[in-house]
């Protein structure tokens, strides 16, 4: 009963007009520079925040929220519809969404993103509002053993990423984790692999790699093979999902919400793995594993589904623990640190207003997204007409700005465009980014982990071992790894075979 | 011995070049390799600390994963000779050769070291050499004019910003990115730009304050 | 002699005539971090009240990289007119000359140091297992287990790691430094359990102190901290001469005319002891600077220049 006077407060809070208003805003917002290649919510936010100063700490809140799952949702529209992760979330949509839009598909899948997104964030919201305090406890559980050993099973997932060659999958995994390590080093501040240039000390950004192994490949190839955009479907057929669409997708949708709100509670990088990890459980279990990669409603249900019950589980070790779990989380830390709140394990009694409030908002911004979007499907789709000699400028720019504006330094177009020419070789090398991208983003938590855990441990390599969590979590790596090897080896010269006919 | 996987020979090379080249500068490239760069002013940090697997050193990692990277590359490579794949599967269609990539990256390494000497940053020698690139590409390689154009318009950009400000940096790069695609229309594209760089000041500038200039420098 | 004079009134009258004219264009205050640090938002907080009492843009710009020399170079090297300021801190302008082997900028010499705009002590935190209740309890132990207690820090080369090593060598203790991405993880840890100590910044310690998640011992300044008047100082638990605090301020190029800085100084402190403005740096755990001029400021960062110096040698932090 205590939850549901909790839930109740929080709705009398959330559902205030001004808060209302503050939701939209951020919503609204979020949206609009999710859809924009580049411009992150982490940037939203920070220029966003001396405008909080002056508003209500509640309001200010619930609207910094709602750009960040605003964001979440824009960025599944571009990854869709112009094959562009402007968030390392959206790298998987990209595989099989834009496969649909190819495919004349883009409504059904726009849709389904939406949908699903929804269903996820209204079952993880009950689970924050329900178990927030005992699942923090896990959290803490996670020491950098038990993330080290999560992340080698997130790498032999990444293998399963990519449908065409495994050992070219493997090789991507690994260069893309060398290229994570530019930069310094954060156990022995060395700096390496940064040629003198002061601009690679802090590493490479995700966005920037993104943009040029996504964006820029993507763009070039196009324009190299017919001027156009290769075969789309210009007749749509439909915007809703079929019957036999939402057959496929809600099973889809519900493990990705699990395991997606499973893994957000982790801080040290759990999140990140949530929308790759669904999409490889999917094409484990699925009986369609053949359509993965050429448009499979499955593709696009379990990432965004998981994706977005991530993110919001991983307010719980925000809320409960003041452990901030990505570069948003740690700007609404600083968000309410400026309005005089300490975020940390005693919000919730000291401030039940302000800690139900921002969950029943939750729930209110996920509604008006879903709200939102659903109409708006019909007006993206109307973007794919576009011709592609006016849209592939358009999407260039807003790349170079948003690039641009990470850091004020046209280094990092530099590099944008170093790996637009790596994505290019690629592409034309059949090597897929995908399993890249997912190397990169784990490549420094790994070491970083590794490397401290065996700090920790004095040296001693069994700590992987000895400890419950960590041991299963190299066993499950060992037991996926004999999964996906055993049917590549019969198959693999009959499966590329198929792709390349 | 004969290709027989285009796509394979070239992924496992350029697996292998990554792998080496990351072994080489974590171990310590050959001394005349140093003694090269810092002659040429490059003053490449090489060599860190190995460590041991108990106490790993930040050579450790990338040392291992580079020889992976390698061996991987090498068995890609192999597999190109045995590849049973038809011809039309693994053939490389790319519009610039090996030749090529190496005169390209030499141009960008040439000017950017003669602009940092004499400038004292490599801005202008990586504009320069995006445009003398792409310049060359429309002499020589009218296949390779869309990488080209594409990379040259966003580093234009890029580099051109804060100086010309945004408004007419965008129409730059509009046009340059335009004139890399197939239907040039000078007054379609004149059109695409103005509504672009407008849009542009409108949402980054003043909706969301990004830190740019709207005009150049010059007006101000 | 008497052209000497005149050169020297001539530049003075062009300096005041520049000084009255200024500012005559948006200025540009650089961040040299990512956007939404405590040093972003700060710079934030500061440009709007400025843009109010100087009556043109105060624009902040996020220059990161290479531990925020990026930005602070860039700032030394731009035209000394009053239109462009940085924000330096303890990183940029005291440790990483030393902890790098050297920055493209002299810290002191390339800079008109403004104003010193906050400073936040660390505190001393261990985790509630830890059978330690003091310093002293804590020193005992550390001699006891030589090597087997764990300190976190939010990286190396952080005022964290330094005030640790400053802790051993001053105790002849030995303990094992774990570096982390940021304070963040390494409270979790600290939480946790899986590190024993810590030397965190007031801020992000705060909260944690309040809940009873971990243990203070001690504050790392001369002074007690007005937020925890209650903890001792390290200086009186035995650790004589022990101060270290975080800080930020507003700094200019070198050569920026006198007018021009005066003005800065007097108009950032007036901003500073505004209610609101106060109000959110207390929240980011700043206690109010008692350097107030210009000279002052200049003096202390040549003097934090010296003093980290000499800790990350003696303290072998310096990566190689």
């Amino acid at each position: 009963m205590e939850i549901f006077n909790n839930l109740l407060l929080g709705f009398s809070v959330a559902l205030s007009p001004f808060n209302i208003l503050m939701c939209l805003i951020g919503v609204l917002l979020g949206t609009l520079i999710g859809v924009l290649p580049g411009v992150g919510p982490v940037a939203t936010i920070a220029m966003l925040l001396p405008i909080t100063f002056n508003l209500n700490p509640i309001g200010a809140l619930i609207m910094l929220a709602g750009i960040y799952y605003g964001a979440q949702y824009g960025g599944s529209t571009t990854a869709i519809l112009v094959n562009l992760p402007g968030e390392s979330s959206s790298v998987v949509t990209c595989i099989d969404g834009y496969q649909m839009a190819r495919r004349g598909r883009a409504g059904p899948a726009l849709a389904t993103a939406a949908l699903v997104s929804f269903f996820a964030g209204c079952v993880a919201t009950l689970i924050v509002a329900m178990f927030a305090p005992p699942l923090a406890e896990v959290a803490l559980k996670f020491g950098p053993a038990e993330y080290f050993s999560l992340m080698v099973l997130g790498l032999v997932a990444a293998v399963v990423l990519a449908h065409g060659s495994l050992i070219k999958a493997i090789a991507m995994v690994v260069l893309g984790l060398l290229l994570g390590l530019i930069g310094t080093d954060v156990n022995s501040g060395v700096l390496r692999f940064a040629f003198g240039i002061s601009e690679l000390a802090d590493g490479i950004g995700f966005v920037v790699v993104a943009m040029g192994m996504f964006g820029i490949a993507e763009i070039v190839t196009n324009l190299e093979q017919t001027g156009q955009r290769e075969v789309f479907t210009k007749k749509v057929t439909h915007l809703w999902p079929t019957k036999e669409d939402f057959r496929r997708l809600i099973p889809a949708a519900l493990r990705g919400t699990f395991l997606g709100a499973a893994l957000g509670i982790l801080p040290g990088g759990g999140a990140l793995l949530a929308s790759f990890g669904a999409y490889t459980l999917e094409k484990k279990v699925s009986k369609y594993a053949h359509e993965f990669g050429q448009g499979a409603i499955e593709g696009v249900a379990a990432p965004e589904s998981a994706n977005n019950a991530g993110a919001q589980t991983s307010f719980i070790p925000l809320l409960t623990l003041g452990i901030p779990s990505n570069a948003v989380m740690a700007l609404m830390i600083g968000a309410m640190m400026i309005q005089g709140i300490a975020p940390g394990p005693q919000v919730m009694n000291e401030r039940p207003q302000l800690f139900w409030g921002m969950i029943a908002s939750m729930w209110v911004g996920n509604l008006m997204l879903v709200i939102l979007n659903l109409p708006l499907i019909g007006m993206w789709i109307k973007l794919l007409t576009v011709p592609y000699r006016l849209l592939y400028p358009s999407i260039l720019l807003f790349m170079g700005i948003g690039v641009f504006s990470l850091s004020n330094n046209p280094f990092d177009v530099l590099i944008m465009a170093f790996f637009g020419l790596l994505g290019y070789i690629c592409v034309k090398l059949e090597c897929e980014p995908a399993p890249m991208i997912l190397g990169f983003i784990l490549g420094p938590l790994m070491e970083e982990n590794l490397r401290r855990a065996m700090l920790l441990s004095r040296g001693d390599p069994l700590v992987f071992f000895q400890k419950p969590i960590s041991a299963s979590f190299l066993v499950a790596a060992i037991v996926l790894l004999a999964i996906i090897a055993a049917p590549n080896i019969r198959k693999k010269r009959s499966e590329v075979f198929v792709e390349e006919t | 011995m004969r290709i027989n996987s285009e796509k394979d020979f070239w992924a496992g090379l350029m697996f292998m070049g990554f792998g080496l080249a990351f072994m080489l500068i974590a171990i310590g490239p050959p001394a005349f390799l140093v003694e090269l760069g810092s002659r040429a002013g490059w003053k490449i940090e090489y060599g860190y600390q190995m460590g041991t697997a108990v106490r790993m050193g930040p050579a450790y990692f990338p040392t291992l994963l580079g020889g992976l990277l390698a061996v991987l590359g090498f068995v890609v490579f192999l597999r190109g000779f045995m590849s049973k794949l038809p011809k039309a599967a693994t053939e490389v269609r790319m519009s610039f050769n090996v030749v090529d990539l190496a005169i390209g990256i030499a141009v960008y390494a040439v000017l950017g070291w003669a602009s940092k000497r004499a400038l004292g940053n490599a801005d202008w020698g990586m504009m320069g050499a995006s445009v003398v690139l792409a310049v060359l590409a429309f002499a020589f390689r009218p296949k390779a004019k869309p990488l080209i154009l594409i990379i040259a318009s966003c580093m234009v950009f890029a580099y051109l910003l804060k100086p010309l400000g945004l408004v007419l940096s965008s129409i730059l790069l509009v046009f340059v990115a335009a004139l890399g695609g197939h239907e040039y229309r000078t007054k379609e594209v004149a059109i695409l730009a103005v509504v672009l760089a407008v849009f542009s000041v409108l949402v980054f500038v003043k909706g969301l304050t990004l830190p740019f200039p709207i005009w150049p420098e010059f007006l101000q | 002699m008497r052209r000497a004079i005149a050169v020297v009134a001539l530049a003075a009258t062009a300096g005041a005539a520049l000084a009255q004219g200024w500012p005559s264009r948006p200025v540009r205050l650089i961040a040299p971090y990512a956007a939404g640090g405590p040093i972003d938002i700060s710079a934030r907080l500061l440009a709007g009240k400025l843009q109010a009492s100087l009556g043109q843009p105060v624009v902040v710009e996020n220059r990161p990289g290479a531990g925020g020399n990026l930005g602070v170079e860039m700032v030394a090297k731009s035209a000394p007119d009053g239109h462009t300021l940085v924000i330096g801190a303890i990183a940029t302008h005291a440790i990483n000359p030393t902890l790098m082997g050297g920055v493209p900028y002299d810290p002191v010499r390339d800079f008109r140091h403004v104003a010193l705009m906050v400073q936040v002590p660390n505190v001393l935190v261990v985790n509630l297992d830890l059978p330690a209740k003091s310093v002293a309890e804590l020193i005992a132990l550390a001699r006891q287990r030589p090597g087997r207690l764990d300190f976190a820090s939010g990286s190396t080369g952080s005022t964290g790691h330094l005030a640790g090593e400053l802790f051993k060598q001053m105790t002849g203790t030995y303990m094992v430094h774990i570096p982390y991405k940021g304070a963040a993880p390494a409270v979790l840890d600290l939480v946790a359990g899986r590190v024993h100590l810590m030397f965190d910044n007031l801020a992000s310690a705060l909260p944690n102190i309040r809940a009873d998640k971990v243990r203070a011992l001690a504050v790392t300044t001369k002074k007690r901290s007005s937020f925890l008047p209650e903890l001792p100082t390290l200086d009186e638990s035995g650790l004589k001469g022990f101060d270290m605090t975080t800080w930020w301020g507003v700094m200019a190029p070198a050569r920026t005319p006198d007018e021009v800085v005066a003005r800065l100084n007097s108009e950032i402190l007036r901003a500073l002891e505004a209610p609101e403005v106060r109000e959110r740096l207390r929240a980011m755990g700043s206690e109010t600077p008692a350097i107030r001029t210009s000279e002052e400021f200049t003096a202390f960062v040549a003097a934090e220049g010296r003093i980290y110096a000499e800790l990350v040698r003696r303290s072998g932090a310096k990566p190689d």
